[in-house]
């Protein structure tokens, strides 16, 4: 770590089986070192416990620094961005940072060899910087898990487009994208509700919960029933699930088939979604 | 200590309930680029023109694919079959399956068949210009009526479609020494598989070597085809699929999109991300085919078969011959000396059909088990005996000894559990309330194949087991049973165990299709656990018992300790007849006026070798039984007669059920010892959970209402 | 989707201003015209995001009461605030009912009283640019006459159009005789009863409901009618839950010592309009509550019936299915 500048990405201890295409995407130069963020070592780069990719140069003083509020890791373009910057900003002649000199050319090295060999450093960081939509673009503000995400979208740019392609939030699904199987329940201003028919303009000034930003006994109760088979149709199942929760449905089993079925699972495992919600209702002391 | 059979939680599932389940279109790579297929609204002739110049200038636009200007693949021969590309009636002759349109001509042989592909810098800007795209055809007159088109056998037939005609004894014989004969015929409809997740690839190249995000059941069978497709070396193309949002049978190979979209990255030299919309999904990636069965039975007073005829036509599509292959139980489940099978095709302008959740066991135990229903009443039989007077102690068609056979004790366990000894036989003599109530019940099977599978197995300093094995992970529960198999072989907690999946760049395993995964792939990851663990005690004598993981690997010169194994089956597929088995118990309600059928609640019990992980083979049958619902009385795709075009194509028309179509669904495992089905005992659960059940609900509305309903869905109208 | 213009209003003469003189159409729930947008058969040039009205006047979103016991549904309430309303329960029941059977809870929550009676037909001609539509594209035929017709309609329908309607809602508030309250471009307020605002195909079936250009609908005025506490929605539809109707019927009657007092019915699922029936009515007042006078009264629903080739069923299953409600209600 203290021979060359390193990439370092922080990531939570859960398994993940595409972490490492992930990261993959971040560099073909410089080989991103990953690191579980209970490491001691994320702690001293001020990321303990978070999502987070860090640059160092060859001191292992930290030269740029993404954390991932959401708590998925950055979007390769998010980290092209940044680089991008940072080459911009050592290019500049700067006294007795010659040690960060030689990390910027590194890096430029590094960068330039991960684009297109055909693009000029100047059009590659424009598009690196650039994830929205040109043309009639305005920009758009949704308040997503607690946090504020600043976007620039098209009118027609739907909520769920907005978290998947946008935002990086891609647990919500795309099923149907006509409002008719559920697998893009989110939560606005408490309520479910479908993002594939919410205009993502529309949603600005309420508070959107997807199911990254949950944390709910319920997601333990669909684990320990069985209460998924393919995991596509579960984000909505769970978001609708958590809803109905405060809505006033009647106690029994046909009351609970009723209530969620405007969340197709083609898995066909709607007696563990059952199971569970009706364990939960049982637990909390009954439907609210 | 065992961790096999026990009901662990999912090792993916904290993924999966946390959004952190990373599929095929959620990638995101640098430069991303979007594209949305254009497909025919023209059922029959040829693509003239596609006015692509009129929708370059729209906003973010990068290219638009036509026949006209699409690159010439080299290697075009367009599925996982062999034989050259040719079209038309060249191609019906080879042995193929899957044909897909890559823009190499501009023949259009179904409605929605794909003819064009928009690239464009957003998801918003190439779905607009999509729409927007003018194409002119050179229309013909398409054949759509199943009805009077003419009926063919077909030119060849996929691996599991078993012969064309079987004739086994003599069966005209067998039907003039019968007693009673009754001869009707059964139809099931279009179908489409619908998984959650659309079809979707992400393409992307890297000088000439291209890695695919795929949605898939079969990442070797993807890479094989598009590899064929542009002619490239297989090890210079990556697909990866962590995970499937269900496949069903739609996602065993390739169809169209893959290639397409790197047809697409090529040409804009930027990754392609391609989804199908869910109108895409009805014609472009397969679906079951409609069917008309013919069963005819003889049987005497005592219930004895003497004789079976079971004759089917089914569509497939002009690009292709495929056949739904549902004789193939007929000849197998019951011991009757006189059987005979065949089996048509039509050739209609409708998108090719393929595998769909036990093609050929679903649709063909419909037809056989509905027969043999109304057999039972003509003999005033009870339906469960009947099935025991046929019972087969050996397979009838081939002689062979079954590797093993517990469905004596599947009929006893779960007519018990259902309480079928309170069923007064007559119709109509059952109610609850207003609603009238039948129970029926039907007979459950499926092949237990195996296909030759790899694995290689590490042991780690930090003592961590690492087994990987190129499989998918399509909601069957692979990552967990898998980890426990290993577990189990090794003798470790199921947490020193990560199983990983998903890329070609790990061994070869089959597509998970055919309920072969556990059987093939559970081998294979069994037999390299075996082996790590002889490695590690040739290492260490004692092995893990006796020294940590970290002396171990220092002993190994400091490396992993790694074996890699292929696994195949033997001699004994020669020699034993494989199949699982099942009884199914339904309980219907129907409104004597409205004509409404519910089904408060079904019983089930299956044989299946050795269950791996009671939990997930559980929901596995379940959802079996839930798709066995729709088939029974919800699912059909509708496709216009004049225009071929599909008319509910989407999941607020094409009703697959929801929550509250669904009551109680009890399951049983019936303890079943196989020492030939596989290493591990275990045959599979991801398809037999459909059969039987449609015939168990159409037997069990015959018994609320007495009106014998033979045309899948069984809809309102039939049962006013 | 094509590109449009969007401007969130702030009040409702603001919304009407942006809406005026342009190919305009006002976002509620979203619920269809975000759906008919994507599939290229509504494309406004602006979309006037109308949820932020309430702000300035938060009598849009609310249920209030009416002088003399009715209810005033506010354009912008949504289905699930209305169905679960404890005075809507109890003073309509079926109007509760016939929200509850629709759509699903996370269409219930986002979806409002304006927009649901604006509704379109699901007919899927209608729904697929691809295919010929008199009512999406005038004069271009009607695919559905000879084509998949099983879910269209057997009343109010013309040789240009057989395409249900396919509110649930609607088919209660017709029963109501309920008031669509509108404001328009000149500023002023007025009101349409429920059973004229919508129009029967005819010739024209591009033209659906007695709106105007930039009409904004403020509120649906259910009338105090007591016996309506006595009524029923009752729902037929393929699967158990999340389909639209093949057959519905809302019914409300007043019973006393066995003679109908008064009746009110009307038939969903198959009308291109919600269907309210006086022909019902009229064989229903005045007579004992009997299985003979609730058959008389759907035949007398169903006589002007004109099925089409795989609808036939359509006519026994809504006779049947109005003569269950009217059982069951009376019970």
């Amino acid at each position: 770590m203290h021979a060359s500048p390193a990439l370092l990405v922080f990531h939570p201890d859960q398994w993940d089986p595409a972490r490492a295409e992930q990261v993959r995407a971040y560099s073909r130069t410089v080989t991103p070192v990953l690191i579980p963020s209970s490491d001691p070592r994320a702690a001293r780069y001020g990321v303990a416990g978070r999502s987070a990719v860090v640059v160092t140069d060859s001191d292992g003083e930290v030269v740029w620094r993404h954390i991932s509020g959401s708590g998925a890791l950055p979007k390769p373009a998010d980290v092209d961005a940044a680089l991008a910057e940072i080459i911009e900003a050592y290019a500049a002649p700067r006294t007795g940072w010659s040690r960060r000199e030689f990390v910027g050319t590194v890096l430029a090295a590094a960068f330039a060899l991960a684009l297109e060999p055909a693009m000029t450093r100047a059009e590659a960081a424009a598009m690196a910087t650039s994830h929205a939509a040109p043309g009639a673009t305005r920009p758009v503000t949704l308040h997503v898990n607690g946090r504020d995400i600043a976007l620039s979208l098209e009118p027609r740019v739907t909520l769920l487009d907005a978290l998947r392609e946008y935002a990086g939030l891609t647990g919500s699904k795309k099923g149907c994208d006509h409002g008719q199987c559920g697998a893009c329940t989110v939560h606005v201003d408490g309520r479910r509700v479908l993002s594939c028919l919410t205009l993502a303009m529309a949603a600005q000034g309420k508070q959107v919960t997807t199911i990254e930003g949950l944390d709910d006994p319920m997601q333990q109760a669909f684990i320990s029933h069985d209460g998924f088979q393919c995991g596509y149709c579960t984000p909505g199942q769970i978001m609708s699930a958590t809803a109905v929760m405060h809505e006033p449905w009647g106690p029994t089993d046909d009351d609970v088939r009723e209530a969620m079925s405007g969340n197709i699972c083609r898995c066909g495992a709607y007696v563990g979604i059952v199971e569970a919600i009706q364990q939960m209702r049982r637990g909390s002391g009954g439907p609210q | 200590m065992t961790e096999l059979g026990a009901p662990l939680d999912r090792v993916d599932g904290h993924l999966k309930v946390t959004g952190g389940a990373r599929y095929a279109a959620e990638y995101p790579l640098p430069n991303m680029t979007h594209a949305v297929l254009i497909t025919s609204t023209i059922a029959k002739g040829r693509v003239r023109r596609i006015d692509s110049g009129a929708v370059e200038w729209m906003p973010g636009v990068l290219a638009v694919l036509t026949p006209q200007n699409a690159m010439k693949l080299p290697g075009f021969e367009g599925s996982s079959g062999n034989n050259a590309g040719a079209q038309g009636p060249a191609a019906r002759g080879a042995l193929r399956m899957r044909v897909p349109t890559l823009l190499q001509d501009d023949l259009v042989h179904y409605n929605g068949q794909p003819i064009g592909v928009v690239v464009a810098d957003t998801f918003e800007h190439a779905t607009a210009a999509a729409h927007a795209v003018r194409v002119e055809y050179a229309a013909e007159h398409p054949v759509l009526d199943f009805a009077n088109a003419p009926r063919n056998p077909p030119e060849s037939v996929h691996p599991l479609g078993g012969p064309r005609q079987t004739n086994r004894g003599d069966v005209d014989r067998g039907l003039a020494d019968a007693a009673v004969r009754l001869q009707h015929t059964y139809t099931t409809p279009l179908e489409n598989h619908n998984p959650m997740e659309v079809h979707n690839t992400i393409a992307s190249w890297n000088g000439n070597e291209l890695t695919l995000y795929e949605s898939t059941q079969g990442i070797f069978s993807v890479r094989n085809s598009v590899a064929r497709a542009f002619e490239m070396p297989q090890d210079k193309l990556r697909v990866i699929s962590y995970f499937t949002g269900g496949g069903f049978g739609s996602k065993g190979g390739a169809w169209s999109h893959e290639v397409l979209a790197a047809m697409a990255a090529k040409k804009v030299g930027r990754p392609v991300k391609l989804m199908l919309t869910r109108r895409q999904m009805f014609g472009p990636v397969g679906g079951r085919p409609r069917t008309q069965q013919e069963v005819t039975l003889g049987a005497m007073h005592d219930g004895t078969l003497t004789a079976i005829r079971h004759t089917s036509t089914s569509n497939t599509s002009t690009l292709e011959d495929w056949v739904e292959p549902d004789t193939s139980q007929t000849r197998m489940l019951y011991a009757c000396p006189n059987v005979h099978t065949v089996y048509d095709l039509v050739r209609l302008n409708v998108g090719s059909p393929t595998f769909q959740r036990a093609p050929g066991e679903s649709t063909g135990t419909f037809a056989l088990e509905s027969a043999m229903d109304e057999l039972a009443y003509a003999l005033h039989m009870d339906p469960v005996e009947l099935r025991l007077k046929n019972y087969a102690e050996v397979d009838p068609e081939s002689g062979h000894p079954w590797s093993s056979k517990e469905l004596r004790a599947c009929y006893r366990s779960a007519a018990e559990r259902f309480g079928w000894s309170r069923r007064n036989p007559t119709p109509r003599s059952m109610r609850d309330g207003n609603w009238l109530v039948g129970w029926g019940m039907a007979t459950a099977t499926y092949p237990a194949r195996r296909a030759g599978a790899g694995t290689t197995a590490r042991l780690l300093a930090d003592g961590t087991i690492d087994v990987r094995a190129g499989s998918q992970e399509i909601g069957c529960g692979t990552y967990t049973v898998m980890t426990q198999v290993a577990a189990d072989a090794l003798g470790v907690p199921v947490d020193r165990v990560r199983f990983e999946l998903g890329s070609t760049e790990m061994p070869e395993t089959p597509a998970s299709t055919g309920s072969v995964t556990v059987a093939s792939t559970g081998s294979a990851v069994h037999d390299a656990a075996v082996a790590l663990k002889q490695r590690i005690e040739s290492i260490v004598p004692g092995g893990l018992a006796s020294a940590s993981a970290s002396d171990i690997v220092a002993k190994n010169g400091g490396r992993p300790v790694e074996v890699t194994v292929h696994s195949q089956p033997g001699p004994e597929q020669r020699q034993y007849s494989m199949h699982s088995f099942g009884a199914v118990f339904t309980e219907v309600h129907v409104d004597p006026e409205l004509g409404m059928v519910r089904v408060p609640r079904i019983v089930t019990a299956h044989a299946i070798g050795r269950v791996l992980n009671g939990k997930t083979a559980r929901s596995q049958i379940q959802g079996g039984v839930v798709w066995g619902i729709g088939m029974a009385l919800l699912e059909q795709t509708e496709i216009d007669p004049h225009m071929g075009r599909y008319v509910n194509a989407d999941l607020a028309e094409y009703h697959v059920p929801v929550n509250a179509d669904v009551g109680t669904i009890d399951v049983q495992f019936v303890e079943e010892h196989d020492p030939y089905v596989s290493a591990i005992g275990a045959k599979g659960a991801g398809e037999i959970g459909i059969t039987g059940v449609a015939a168990s609900i159409a037997n069990a509305v015959y018994h609320a209402t007495g009106k014998r309903v033979r045309d899948l869905p069984i809809r309102i109208e039939r049962l006013l | 989707m094509r590109a449009f213009e969007y401007v969130a209003a702030t009040d409702i003469a603001g919304a009407l201003r942006s809406a005026r003189g342009v190919d305009a159409r006002y976002l509620a729930g979203g619920t269809n015209l975000v759906d008919l947008m994507k599939l290229d058969v509504e494309r406004p040039s602006l979309v006037v995001d109308v949820t932020h009205l309430a702000n300035a006047d938060p009598s849009l979103a609310q249920i209030t009461e009416l002088p003399g016991g009715g209810l005033r549904l506010g354009g912008l309430a949504h289905m699930s605030d209305v169905a679960w309303d404890a005075r809507v329960r109890e003073r309509y029941p079926f109007v509760s009912q016939s929200l509850l059977l629709a759509a699903s809870g996370q269409l219930r929550n986002m979806a409002t009283m304006g927009g649901n009676i604006l509704q379109r037909t699901r007919c899927p001609y209608f729904r697929d640019t691809a295919t010929p539509c008199n009512k999406r594209d005038p004069g271009s035929g009607c695919s559905a006459l000879h084509g998949i017709n099983r879910t269209h309609a057997i009343l109010g329908t013309s040789e240009h159009c057989i395409a249900t309607h396919p509110s649930d809602f609607a088919v209660a508030l017709a029963a109501l005789d309920a008031t669509v309250r509108v404001r328009g471009e000149s500023g002023a307020d007025r009101t349409i009863p429920f059973t004229r605002f919508h129009v029967l195909p005819d010739a024209h079936p591009e033209r659906e409901t007695m709106l105007e250009h930039g009409d904004l609908i403020t509120a649906i005025d259910l009338p105090a009618l007591p016996f309506a506490r006595h009524s029923l929605y009752l729902k037929v539809r393929d699967r158990a839950s999340y389909a639209f109707a093949l057959a519905s019927a809302a019914v409300a009657l007043d019973v006393q010592g066995g003679t109908i007092r008064n009746a009110r019915v009307a038939l969903g699922g198959v009308g291109t309009k919600p269907w309210r029936s006086p022909e019902a009515e009229h064989a229903l007042v005045g007579r004992p509550a009997t299985p003979a006078t609730f058959a008389a009264a759907a035949n007398a629903a169903l006589a002007g019936a004109q099925p089409r080739e795989q609808n036939a069923f359509k006519v026994e299953l809504a006779k049947r299915t109005l003569v269950r409600a009217l059982t069951e209600v009376a019970a």
